[in-house]
């Protein structure tokens, strides 16, 4: 064999092995949104179809749309967006302030901060869901949006915070110091000349931040019943019904993902920041 | 030599000023419930019995000990964290080797891959039962191609291996873009000396880059296994807990616990357990590494 051949060959394989494990990787995902166009029939039929008259009819029963409005997924879906979005801006507001601190004011003690504040994020969010759960029963805040907003923020804000420091970090700091001589003070050197800057990494850090929020079930599930309910909520209450939906299931899975699949793509090269949390160099 | 200047008091408060809502939050949402639920696993704390409020001591530790369930309970719960992570490490590694080469396209399937880890574990879940369904799931039409007999995955002893393949599915990703990234960091004059050396490809990992990786390898042992050890969704959306408690995790007890028995008690010392095996872990892996490091 010549090494021309030998080469032709490994390539090959490696392309063979990709398809594969792309093909292994996306299968589940693309199956429920194949699924999620499937009338009633082809869902529930023997064999599964790769091929079916697509229809809309499960999204706009999910909707709410000309059929039953109680079955409407649309209250779930804005108190999605809500916690969400209340969460992101909260852990963001409050983890800039708390990144740059670190970064460049460098309170004492700095280091200990960071690295209590990286500890936290380390704790199973399952084991606080009873204490939770109880602040929110003695405050009469089960079910509403805020008994979410909470404890999603608290658990955001280290991963918040800790991307944030790398993103200051990584900013020149000859700028700041020529704004203070300026005549600027630290606040408006902060304010006027690094946030803008760090930009990019605020709106990194809000896309990685919005994955908890929108995602979670551990805490949705028992801090809200009917009002605050989220999409990952009604999405995983299908188990408990006889004969399941798929197609309407399916449109809901898909409304949850469609965003995260078009941030994954949007902060693909910060991924590893948010996941590695300091501990690979970068 | 005079006094040092005194920087401006507004000056000097600065970064505290900036730092204290995150710490305060952090301090008042979760360190101050955590320590509530220290106090509540001493406690004989049930809802439903409100009039029977009492401190117990250790009572609840010495339960979870000692109880049958629930020491099937850890058992399963280790289990299941060694096995699938195990198969995350192994299979992350290999990905992670293979997309180190280089081929056309390898930025999109890099993207591509990343997707499992990033979507709602419900939704991975859910996508999964569909695969798994029993009558008309893809996993049993394509095994009745080859001739096997339909399987009830999430209803029989198939169970804790189907949530395990969810769970690898899912979050191998997370150890292949770790263990990339550490691929990318080695010293590549190193490797090169390797290959002047005639060290072939086999010869060059097992000498050269297995032992470079080896700390960030352990990292993604450590964050593998303490996510794994509260795994919760992928077990509620796919079965429950169920059949017959056969894939009853940690995670799951707490809830059931809390939420079915509403004994908040013995659910907090179930969470408190949970989390002193995590900090042990932690502790472990810091040692492994400092370790690692002065070796």
């Amino acid at each position: 064999m010549t090494i021309g051949t030998r080469r032709i060959l490994g390539q090959t394989a490696l392309y063979g092995a990709v398809v594969i494990i792309v093909i292994f990787s996306a299968a589940p995902l693309f199956w429920i949104l194949l699924t999620s166009f499937k009338p009633n029939v082809d869902a529930f039929g023997w064999p599964p179809k790769l091929f079916f008259t697509p229809t809309l009819e499960h999204y706009a029963a999910a909707l709410g749309i000309g059929g039953d409005t109680e079955k409407s997924v649309l209250p779930a879906f804005l108190n999605s967006i809500i916690v969400t979005l209340a969460t992101t801006f909260l852990a963001l507001a409050t983890g800039t302030l708390a990144g740059y601190s670190l970064a460049r004011l460098k309170p004492r003690g700095a280091g200990t901060i960071t690295l209590g504040i990286l500890a936290v994020r380390m704790l199973p969010p399952i084991a606080l869901v009873v204490p939770m759960f109880q602040l929110a029963h003695t405050l009469k805040a089960t079910d509403t949006v805020t008994a979410l907003i909470i404890p999603y923020t608290a658990l955001s804000i280290p991963l918040a915070t800790w991307m944030l420091y790398g993103f200051f970090l990584d900013l020149p700091r000859e700028l700041e110091e020529a704004a203070i001589v300026d005549g600027c003070t630290r606040f408006e050197a902060f304010w006027r000349v690094m946030l803008p800057l760090a930009a990019p990494g605020l709106a990194a850090t809000a896309v990685y931040t919005f994955l908890l929020p929108w995602n979670d079930l551990v805490f949705s599930l028992p801090l809200t019943t009917s009002n605050a309910v989220t999409l990952p909520v009604i999405a995983s209450r299908a188990r408990v019904e006889e004969g399941v939906l798929w197609g309407q299931l399916g449109a809901i899975a898909s409304v949850m993902t469609i965003p995260v699949i078009i941030f994954t793509f949007m902060v693909q090269k910060y991924i590893i920041r948010g996941i590695a949390a300091g501990a690979v160099k970068q | 030599m005079g006094q040092p200047i005194k920087p401006r008091k507004r000056r000097d408060s600065l970064p505290y000023l900036f730092l204290a809502p995150a710490v305060l939050i952090l301090a008042a949402t979760l360190i101050a419930p955590l320590l509530y639920n220290l106090g509540l696993s001493f406690q004989q704390n049930n809802l439903l019995e409100p009039e029977n409020t009492r401190f117990v001591g250790l009572q609840n530790y010495l339960w979870a000990l000692g109880d049958q369930a629930t020491r099937a309970t850890f058992g399963l719960t280790l289990g299941f964290t060694a096995v699938t992570v195990f198969f995350e490490l192994l299979l992350g590694l290999g990905l992670a080797l293979i997309l180190n080469l280089s081929f056309r396209g390898n930025r999109l399937v890099r993207v591509l891959l990343l997707i499992p880890m990033m979507v709602s574990e419900v939704v991975a879940a859910l996508s999964w039962r569909l695969l798994l369904h029993t009558d008309f799931g893809l996993v049993n039409y394509l095994l009745s191609l080859v001739g096997v007999d339909r399987q009830a995955w999430l209803g029989s002893s198939l169970a804790v291996p189907a949530i395990m393949i969810v769970e690898i599915w899912q979050h191998t990703p997370f150890v292949m873009l770790i263990l990339l990234a550490g691929l990318q960091a080695l010293p590549r004059d190193i490797i090169e000396a390797g290959e002047v050396d005639g060290a072939g490809p086999i010869a060059k990992f097992r000498y050269i880059i297995w032992p470079l990786l080896t700390p960030i390898v352990l990292l993604a042992l450590v964050f593998r296994t303490m996510f794994t050890l509260r795994v919760f969704t992928p077990v509620w959306v796919l079965t429950g807990g169920g059949p017959a408690d056969q894939t009853m995790v940690i995670g799951v007890d707490i809830y059931r616990t809390a939420f079915r028995y509403y004994d908040f008690g013995k659910a907090a010392t179930l969470s408190w357990i949970l989390l002193i095996v995590t900090v042990i872990i932690t502790l472990v892996y810091m040692r492994l590494l400092r370790r690692e490091a002065l070796s």
